[in-house]
């Protein structure tokens, strides 16, 4: 998993910057070198599909995607937050398995019409490529909030079970 | 009946905490089961929708903003704020709302304004004397001038969505966010007036030289907005070249003038900003997705018409739409909540004659008043944890602030269109 994540984060940090210096270069070749960058757009946004869904991923494993803590904010012991929200990690793992699925399909759909796939029109870059982007983010986030999900589940368990036994003790 | 139950259904899976994208993401699966639709289909259309040069502008000014956040920005322009203001009972709290104004419009966003200023803002006010969760709270309800003050990513996805002028748009909400400037330091400053143990800044023995150093020092923050706006304005650059600028000003600015930014704190900047850009473009991709599906469905003709089946007073129209606004505002983040009601309610407004750059203005003050308005605000929980006070410390200011300056500011954007139409029009001419 460290190493899943160094790659992720690489991925992340590179793409970030590659697409910074690709929109200063597009100003820079046109008020300095009085030209452009024929089609830019073609590959950029290809890479920018990276970026959204390797960083979706990330937000994923961070913990960090937008949402409301309000049920958490009126539960009080720790154990029953731990289940609450490993329960709540595991319903999001089943809708992002559930994506994850149909993004495959629509992935295998690209290739099905081969060898007359879609592509952008410039550089003949295959549709298929910012899909899988698409596929591959969402098979991570599938895969980083079930693990997150098993782990608070695991850890509410041995809590409770911990202070049912001080309890009885 | 299908609007009901994936209202029912979205709000049901917000509330019980699911993260927003994949709430919307269930009512998708929803969507795709009960029309028996293929919802890989409905993913390929998201990435056309997404394939999209304007929308890089977001991750960009993420990008931006959180190099700004690492290069010790909001500390200068606090210090310039408090200069004019820190020497009156409740100035300091009126700086700090003046410093996430403008902090907004570099950052582009509520949440990072929020951390930002309060985290220099708020161990300055502790001292000073200014009770905590008003303090807190004050901030919190300053942080979505960062929607208001161009530029805003809220802006530029509603432009794209709704196919207007960025241009327009941002101008639009210019009036709004100093009308709510004023009147959230006027509420401030008749708030602190019965604080009396409250320390003010002692006048320096040089004012002008003070001035004068301070005001240097926050030039090259404050060039920031000036270099994207005035590439934007004067048609030099597009949003997103703007946006990359920003990025590439940004870095220097970080290193050498405020020496904020190092190898790693720069490397923690960009990761933590691609792990934003992820959250806010996985979202984008759903609800986008949604919201077309809806429009398929023809859900804004039946909203329509339910609408009017209330009431055809455009007034009363009016004050629904405002209130499904802040209510949306409320359970969802600024970005979904414009993906979702701006195709949906544009059409409502249009037949009552509403122009969509006014609706711009309109759509970016509902959201940011939901945000701070309890018992879900999501702003409101995170000023709480920046100002380490408690929730229900920050309700009564709030209230009174949402009251006596978001309500008012509503009502005059809604009610009052030259207040968003002026500026445009004024500096791009009638359209």
């Amino acid at each position: 998993m460290g190493l899943l994540l160094k790659l992720e984060r690489t991925i992340a940090f590179c793409c970030s910057i590659f697409l910074a210096s690709v929109f200063v270069l597009v100003v820079l070749m046109r008020y300095v070198f009085e030209t452009d960058l024929f089609a830019y757009e073609e590959w950029v946004l290809v890479v920018a599909f990276l970026l959204y869904f390797v960083g979706g991923a990330l937000a994923s494993r961070n913990n960090t995607h937008i949402k409301a803590d309000i049920v958490l904010e009126y539960i009080r012991t720790e154990h029953s937050r731990k289940i609450y929200s490993g329960i709540i990690f595991l319903i999001e793992a089943l809708i992002a398995a559930v994506l994850t699925w149909f993004a495959a399909k629509m992935v295998i759909n690209e290739f099905a019409r081969w060898p007359n796939i879609p592509t952008t029109s410039v550089y003949k870059i295959p549709l298929a490529v910012p899909r899988f982007f698409i596929f591959a983010g969402l098979a991570l986030m599938t895969l980083h909030t079930s693990l997150k999900g098993l782990q608070e589940l695991r850890e509410g368990l041995r809590m409770r079970f911990a202070a049912k036994q001080g309890r009885s003790l | 009946m299908t609007l009901v139950i994936v209202f029912v259904l979205l709000c049901g899976l917000l509330i019980v905490g699911l993260p927003v994208p994949f709430a919307f993401g269930a009512v998708m699966i929803y969507l795709g089961w009960i029309a028996d639709v293929d919802i890989s289909n409905f993913l390929s259309s998201g990435h056309w929708r997404m394939n999209n040069i304007v929308l890089l502008a977001i991750p960009l000014f993420i990008l931006s903003g959180a190099i700004m956040n690492r290069g010790k920005l909001a500390e200068p322009l606090v210090d310039m704020a408090s200069l004019f203001l820190g020497r009156i009972r409740g100035g300091l709290s009126a700086a700090a709302v003046i410093a996430s104004a403008i902090f907004g419009s570099i950052s582009g966003s509520a949440a990072a304004t929020l951390t930002c200023i309060g985290a220099v803002m708020l161990p300055r006010l502790e001292r000073a004397k200014y009770p905590k969760g008003f303090s807190a709270a004050l901030i919190a309800n300053a942080a979505p001038l960062g929607l208001l003050i161009p530029p805003s990513s809220i802006q530029i996805i509603y432009a794209w969505v709704t196919r207007q002028s960025v241009l327009k748009c941002f101008l639009a909400t210019i009036v709004p966010g100093l009308i709510l400037v004023t009147l959230l330091c006027l509420v401030n400053f008749i708030m602190m007036r019965r604080f009396k143990d409250i320390i003010t800044e002692e006048a320096s023995e040089s004012f002008l030289r003070e001035t004068r150093k301070r005001t240097l020092n926050a030039t090259p923050a404050l060039l920031m907005p000036v270099i994207i706006l005035g590439g934007i304005y004067g048609g030099v650059m597009t949003p997103t070249e703007a946006a990359a600028i920003a990025v590439l000003y940004a870095i220097p600015v970080g290193v050498w003038v405020y020496r904020g930014l190092t190898w790693q704190t720069f490397k923690e900047a960009v990761i933590e900003s691609a792990t934003t850009t992820g959250s806010v473009m996985v979202m984008f991709f759903m609800v986008m997705i949604v919201s077309r599906l809806l429009v398929f469905e023809d859900i804004p003709t039946l909203a329509q018409d339910f609408i009017f089946s209330l009431s055809e007073n455009p007034i009363v129209i009016l004050l629904m739409i405002n209130i499904v606004l802040v209510l949306i505002g409320m359970l969802m983040d600024d970005v979904s909540g414009v993906l979702l009601a701006s195709p949906l309610m544009l059409p409502i407004v249009s037949d009552l004659g509403i122009d969509p750059v006014q609706f711009a203005a309109i759509i970016g003050v509902n959201l940011g008043m939901g945000n701070i308005t309890p018992p879900t605000a999501p702003l409101l929980y995170l000023g709480a944890r920046v100002g380490k006070t408690s929730v229900h410390s920050m309700l009564k200011p709030t209230l009174l602030m949402i009251l006596f300056a978001w309500i008012p500011t509503v009502i005059l954007t809604t009610y009052v269109p030259a207040i968003s139409l002026a500026l445009p029009e004024y500096m791009l001419g009638r359209w």
